[in-house]
């Protein structure tokens, strides 16, 4: 059941009735069969492997709690020096409870999106040096398997690291893992967070209901109006991306670009409004990124819930980590006090990008997209001295608004360049539509005949008007809370505006039999 | 806590750390200088700090800098 759907529509209506008659003490209930019922009618196949991993981080986790409980006695009745030693003890027997989890968490995740890429690799490193193929086999793909994993995952490492205590209640865990709302395509949201606005249950109200709504109503507009229309052009420009060089290609990956924003960004507001209107916030995923000014800005206006959770389960970890601190020391000890620093600022921002390229998915293109963006980020880090020398020495003003809007700019078509890996089917097109975009020339008379993409010039017409409205939403919003300010205002302009953009997703939107595609990275 | 400000104050001159109590919710602190932080207090004061102290309160003010150390000690 896709999110943009009518029947997403008429489940989200009979939940809400029930959650709000049930009383307040049942919603968290409510919630978890709403959950089962969201993820089986999706598909029955894949529950197994959310319950599976639902159960063992539960029980993990709990044992984790116990354990802490059992010595918190002891440590506090022991004398100072026996202390530590308690401490580290408990450490060691929560760490074994903490593997088994996470082993079984990250274990069917790897099984199920990466052991046929896995094999394909195996199998071409066997064959060069003429030794036996292996079988490659392929499981189904759990829907929004690596958002509950990373969701699940970090709720196993908070009670580890005593950030909040374990969940007692198996359905209150689940409700939040498998929150229907949050579970295909995030955002990564927190335990605590979640538990937090839950506590003692949420009381009906109409002003929730109604932002929530309008929310929802965006999100429509995004998908339905705007990604989905840009996709027409996109996908027939990259399928037929060996006719297409110069401005063409660049066109169909700028095009990209938007899309795959108004794609991931309407369907986070679609399940945002939707967990509004059940009175829960989730985290916040997207913040205008394409105005950011530098690639670094770009990453913490991105998917911040990913970023987020890179930050504190990977970043921190491995910048702290022994082997980093022993590496550091020993380059300093030696004199290498630069290479120390740059490796204590490069090695995990390198591992991250390392990480999300492979989250992505299981093929080449992703891992070389996130070198490329570790690269990017790691060669700022190094050379900020070096261009901040050169903007004294050319008397640049950096505040004024034709730089800023040039850094703007330059950030954009950076991340367009890596979004040609994400969009292109594997590297090596990818490799080939870099080279084809870099050849000069335009192709006037294909560009002249839209029909070649996909489009007419109606169709043209409407996605560029709705590309405008997109960004001039955006860029209003980059100054005030849009939503907040429209609801101080009176209620003909708010109907007004919400029968405009209904009527727009019903005329222009793309729906219906033999249109639409599924959300972007519903895949991931 | 003197020696946390003056520590501060060397590595990042443009912050006002008297006055700033929220660095990490203001984003006036980013995870690359909290690492830097990190390194310069286990150096400073020959402690280890462990993943439970790495949470966004703790880095807020030099006051809750210091409250950490003190209990790291």
């Amino acid at each position: 059941m896709s999110y943009h759907s009518i029947q997403f529509l008429g489940f989200v209506g009979v939940v809400l009735a029930v959650y709000y008659t049930v009383g307040r003490r049942r919603q968290t209930i409510v919630i978890a069969l709403s959950n089962l019922a969201f993820y089986a009618l999706s598909g029955l196949k894949a529950l197994p492997f959310l319950l599976t991993t639902a159960l063992v981080t539960f029980l993990a986790a709990k044992r984790i709690g116990g354990i802490y409980r059992a010595y918190d006695a002891r440590i506090k009745a022991a004398e100072a020096a026996e202390r530590k030693v308690l401490r580290a003890e408990a450490k060691a027997r929560a760490k074994k409870a903490l593997s088994v989890g996470m082993a079984v968490a990250i274990g069917l995740l790897v099984v199920c999106k990466y052991a046929a890429f896995a094999l394909e690799n195996l199998n071409a490193a066997l064959g060069l040096i003429h030794l036996k193929q292996l079988p490659v086999f392929r499981l189904l793909l759990p829907l929004g398997v690596s958002f509950y994993t990373f969701m699940a995952l970090g709720y196993l490492l908070d009670v580890y690291w005593k950030r909040y205590p374990a969940e007692e209640s198996p359905i209150a865990y689940f409700a939040f893992l498998s929150f229907f709302p949050h579970v295909v395509q995030g955002p990564i949201d927190r335990y605590n967070d979640f538990k937090r606005q839950l506590k003692g249950g949420v009381a009906f109200s109409y002003e929730k209901l109604a932002s929530g709504a309008q929310l929802m109503m965006w999100g429509f507009f995004k998908k339905l109006v705007v990604a989905d229309r840009l996709g027409l052009f996109v996908d027939a420009a990259f399928t037929h991306w060996s006719r297409l060089r110069g401005f063409v290609l660049i066109a169909a990956v700028v095009t990209y670009s938007v899309q795959i924003y108004a794609d991931f960004s309407g369907c986070i507001d679609i399940v945002t409004g939707v967990a509004e209107m059940m009175g829960i916030s989730l985290k916040r995923n997207f913040n205008h990124p394409y105005f950011s000014r530098t690639m670094g800005e770009f990453w913490r206006r991105w998917h911040i819930s990913l970023q987020e959770w890179f930050k504190d389960y990977i970043y921190f970890p491995v910048s702290t980590s022994a082997f980093v601190k022993n590496t550091k020391r020993r380059w300093a000890k030696a004199g290498r006090t630069r290479a120390a620093e740059l490796f204590g600022s490069c090695f995990p921002i390198l591992v991250v990008w390392l990480v999300s390229g492979i989250w992505l998915g299981a093929a080449w293109k992703y891992v070389v997209w996130g070198l490329f963006h570790a690269a990017l980020l790691i060669g700022s880090a190094i050379l900020e001295p070096v261009f901040a020398g050169v903007n004294r020495r050319l008397r640049i003003d950096t505040a004024h608004f034709a730089w800023r809007a040039w850094q703007t700019l330059r950030t954009f078509a950076l991340c367009c360049l890596g979004r040609v890996f994400f969009r292109a089917d594997d590297l090596r097109t990818a490799v080939a539509i870099l080279r084809k975009m870099a050849r000069p020339g335009i192709a006037w008379a294909s560009l002249l005949k839209p029909s070649t993409y996909g489009m007419n010039i109606d169709r043209a017409i409407v996605s560029a008007a709705a590309v405008v409205i997109l960004i001039v939403v955006d860029a209003v919003q980059e100054r005030l809370p849009i939503r907040e300010t429209l609801n101080r205002r009176g209620i003909a302009l708010r109907w007004l505006l919400a029968y405009g953009c209904l009527f727009a997703i019903v005329i222009f939107g793309m729906y219906g039999h033999g249109y639409g595609s599924a959300f972007i990275y519903e895949r991931y | 806590m003197e020696q946390i400000l003056d520590m501060l104050k060397r590595e990042f001159p443009l912050i006002d750390f008297d006055h700033e109590k929220h660095l990490m919710t203001d984003g006036i602190l980013d995870s690359l200088a909290v690492v830097g932080i990190i390194a310069n207090l286990e150096e400073m004061f020959d402690i280890s700090v462990t993943m439970e102290y790495i949470q966004p309160e703790n880095f807020e003010s030099v006051e809750a800098m210091w409250a950490m150390v003190e209990e790291l000690q």
